[in-house]
């Protein structure tokens, strides 16, 4: 009997094959993961910030309760984005890694299935708060609205859970590239976060640090909106954008630091892989160097707060960044599969039964969709609030 | 088989898919319904300038947000989770079948949400056209999210051709990857269980608009009265279930018609309390909201949606139930063997525990696993094969099924499972079959026979039953002890 699980026993790929060239599912898996990113950070950062926002001006560190209000009035819009754009990547992650994905699922167990119920809550939360607050989109006045204290039990309540959720999400895809960690003990692991903590630790750290330079990022971008549909008085826009750079800016040094932490903590071979010549290695780096162009417009953007584009560019290289992200997390993901030959991609490309027809329409519906999701954000962006609706 | 089990002690993985999915089900339906009913009346209150409904449908797209697009989505999110917990096998194969048709009906959902939120938030701002072309958008998304699903749903119960496609290459891809996905989505019982859905989906956003009127409370009696009969036609199409009921049934596999007519009592028996729970609804729909115009309150809009809440899982229980022992029909066992190809045979000859290796303790091999006592071997085996659905104690409680049956009762019996109808095949060698037995007889002895200690997974084979025949001997000289005082 084997002491430890030199080769754990891994499913066997599914026996229908991919029904699309891999590369179709890597690009549609990285492309959904990257809109997953952009609604997800600003959903789970937008909590920490609020939390935080509103420990300050409770300890009288300057007044946020405007930038805290502007962060609520998005989170269940964002929300519901992060569900949406999150369920993609689950179906793509699915149709590659199935074998490996539901393992990790199952031996979390009922810690995996909790994501549901914390998610529920989580939600909830978010829309008692939001309906405590005022808000000119929907004509309504809050009670809330200069009440930090009153705020903070549920704004502290909410960025748990989603801390928790994004802690079990780590668990489960940390799991999910190690299949030496599923058995623990002499036993397969079973409803319990089973990875190696310190890795997963920074992994966390690092994701959810990154969550709130992304929330930063947005502020900033809200307030310059703000200011351009002279929603708020020049100034008052100003300090929504100065808030949310404040915030970013310091923090993306932090995360950087955490990122380097989890780098240098890979096994060498992983670590290998992202320094290799590919696709994956390649937009990591510009990734990294978009981050540079992001320090710089955001510093432009602080003394100049009116012209459009540092907020342009700001915008353009934390995209960069997230696909170097994006990029890096499956590098590091084949990286940990292909020890000890439990992988090959050579699985995938021998299991090729395109279905064309209908991933034509799917394409298609894809194009049709981005047309419509685009129209009805350009007729709401340009909605005005109703003549007689109460300001606020 | 090839994965883990995830164990629900008591309540079964199959009940938790139920529950998270009825109660996904009723949300999802009465969205697609809303969306529907959205669009219809905001038009049609443009038309007449009836600012009562205008007013109304604010709330209702509240409500709508409100519900469906967090308690829904996230029970949404929750099935995917279930389903993966509890049969990752099937699982993956739909999801490989059918990624391209999720894939669309993602695309769906996203639109569904953009529009969703562009109607609610745009009142007061949006230009009346700009607006009521939002409302448009959300029901037709929402309407085409189901028409996308239903065939996903449908191909679990009724494959058709495309079985006859993958039995060709011995349960993998069809040769003509595209006619499979399309055969497959458009298979026997396609169009009347869109049609009943979409029955369904109306009547239950009918019923949802009496609660939402009752519980917002800024209309008076009359103005509620006046909003509950206007969403009650919606309820009309009702009249349609039991026709394309029956033609839907109609398609079902013969097996799974014998169950439902009295095959299996359970099946049965929920199959009549949703058809006759959903003949009242619409009796009352006609008699009382369409024909009388009366007027419903809060209490008792809550008991329709009871009602309906019950037909809805009654009929979701029946889908679910009929396609035993399959989990696709045809094609996949509901303990995850497949049903098609080389492997019942290969399963036989090489026995189960060398096709399941997370049943064992980490690091034993099956050869190990033979050589420990028959109970333990059975053990193994009963994780394997038919744990899926059985729990020890609880729901489909294996202990009351073998309760008092001889050895002999129960080997011929699991010989012939198939004759069940509901059950599928024993699949493994003899040993392994005698393995399952002892099991089964010692559980119904009172033992559970627990796993080995973790310790023993590190230690060679020969030690742990060196351990246990010291332990055993140290019992019966306590036995022997006991005998003679």
């Amino acid at each position: 009997m084997n002491l430890l699980l030199a080769t754990p026993p891994v499913p066997p790929f599914d026996p229908l094959g991919l029904p699309a060239p891999t590369w179709v599912f890597e690009f549609l898996l990285a492309l959904t993961m990257l809109l997953h990113l952009l609604f997800m950070n600003m959903t789970l950062g937008g909590a920490i910030v609020a939390t935080v926002l509103d420990v300050l001006t409770l300890v009288r560190r300057g007044n946020h309760n405007l930038t805290v209000r502007v962060i609520w009035q998005m989170l269940p819009v964002t929300f519901s984005f992060t569900i949406t754009t999150g369920v993609a990547p689950l179906l793509f992650v699915q149709v590659l890694y199935g074998q490996f994905f539901y393992t990790a699922n199952i031996f979390l167990g009922f810690v995996w299935f909790a994501l549901v119920p914390l998610l529920i809550v989580a939600f909830y939360l978010t829309y008692f708060l939001v309906y405590r607050l005022s808000s000119a989109l929907s004509n309504r006045l809050g009670r809330w609205d200069r009440s930090p204290g009153k705020r903070l039990p549920f704004s502290a309540a909410c960025a748990l859970l989603f801390f928790t959720v994004s802690l079990i999400l780590t668990s489960n895809h940390m799991l999910s590239i190690q299949p030496d960690q599923w058995a623990q003990g002499g036993e397969w692991v079973q409803n319990r976060l089973a990875v190696t903590p310190t890795t997963t630790h920074v992994r966390l750290g690092h994701n959810d640090l990154g969550a709130v330079v992304v929330c930063g990022l947005w502020l900033a971008g809200v307030g310059w909106w703000r200011r351009w549909r002279q929603v708020d008085p020049p100034e008052v826009a100003a300090r929504i954008t100065t808030t949310g750079l404040w915030v970013a800016l310091p923090v993306m040094a932090v995360t950087a630091v955490f990122g380097l932490t989890f780098f240098f903590m890979l096994p060498g071979e992983v670590r290998g892989g992202l320094l290799r010549p590919g696709v994956y290695p390649v937009l990591w780096w510009l990734g990294l160097l978009a981050l540079v162009g992001q320090i710089f417009h955001a510093l432009m953007a602080l003394q100049r707060p009116q012209e459009f584009r540092w907020f342009a560019g700001l915008a353009g290289c934390a995209v960069v960044t997230l696909v170097g992200m994006v990029a890096a997390r499956e590098a590091v993901r084949l990286g940990y599969l292909a020890r000890g030959e439990l992988f090959s991609r050579e699985v995938w490309h021998q299991n090729v039964n395109t279905q064309l027809s209908p991933l034509i329409l799917f394409v298609a519906m894809l194009v049709i969709t981005l047309g419509t999701v685009g129209w009805l954000l350009w007729v709401s962006a340009r909605a005005r609030p109703a003549a007689g609706s109460r300001a606020v | 088989m090839e994965y883990p089990l995830f164990e629900v002690t008591g309540l079964g993985g199959g009940m938790l898919i139920a529950i998270v999915a009825i109660v996904h089900v009723v949300i999802a339906q009465f969205a697609v319904g809303a969306g529907i009913y959205m669009a219809i009346t905001h038009t049609v209150a443009l038309r007449r300038n009836d600012q009562l409904l205008l007013r109304y449908l604010k709330d209702h797209a509240q409500f709508v947000v409100l519900l469906s697009f967090v308690l829904g989505a996230l029970t949404g999110v929750g099935i995917w989770v279930t389903i993966g917990l509890v049969s990752p096998a099937a699982t993956s194969r739909l999801i490989h079948n059918f990624v391209w048709g999720w894939a669309i009906e993602w695309c769906f959902f996203a639109i569904e949400i953009a529009a969703g939120y562009a109607y609610y938030y745009g009142w007061g701002r949006l230009s009346p056209r700009a607006h009521a072309a939002t409302a448009w958008i959300y029901g037709i998304a929402a309407f085409m999210s189901l028409v996308v699903i239903n065939g996903i749903l449908c191909f679990m119960l009724t494959p058709g051709r495309w079985l006859g496609l993958t039995a060709e290459t011995g349960g993998g891809a069809p040769l003509n990857p595209p006619l499979g996905f399309w055969l497959g989505f458009f298979n026997e019982t396609y169009w009347p269980s869109l049609i009943l859905r979409t029955i369904s989906c109306l009547s239950l956003a009918a019923i949802f608009i009496a609660v939402i009127v009752n519980l917002y409370g800024n209309y008076t009696r009359e103005e509620r009265q006046r909003i509950i009969n206007h969403g009650a036609w919606f309820m009309a199409p009702l009249v349609l279930m039991v026709p394309v009921g029956w033609w839907y049934f109609a398609q079902l596999p013969p097996t799974s018609l014998e169950f439902l007519r009295g095959g299996a009592v359970a099946m049965m028996m929920f199959l009549a309390f949703g058809v006759v729970v959903s003949v009242a609804i619409g009796l009352y729909a006609y008699f009382g909201l369409l024909r009388a115009n009366r007027y419903v309150n809060l209490e008792t809009s809550l008991l329709l949606l009871g009602c309906a809440f019950v037909a809805t899982g009654s009929a979701e229980f029946v889908r679910e139930g009929v396609r035993k022992p399959y989990v696709i029909y045809g094609y996949l066992y509901s303990n995850g063997i497949p049903a098609l190809g080389e492997w019942p045979e290969r399963i036989n000859r090489e026995g189960i525990l060398a096709h399941a290796p997370f049943v064992l303790p980490p690091g034993m091999t099956p050869e190990e696993a033979r050589a420990l006592p028959l109970p333990e071997q059975g053990r193994f085996v009963f994780q394997a094969e038919c744990r899926m659905c059985h729990e020890l104690r609880g729901t489909n409680a294996i202990r009351s099924l073998i309760s008092g049956k001889s050895r002999e009762l129960l080997m011929m019996q699991v010989k012939e499972l198939e004759q069940w109808g509901y059950m599928p095949p024993f699949h493994g060698t003899e040993g392994e079959l005698k393995a399952l037995i002892e099991y089964l007889v010692e559980l119904d002895r009172g033992s559970d026979y627990q796993p080995p200690p973790p310790e023993y997974a590190h230690l060679p084979v020969s030690q742990i039953l060196a351990d246990r025949a010291e332990a055993l001997a140290a019992e019966l000289a306590i036995l022997g002890r006991e005998v003679q005082r």
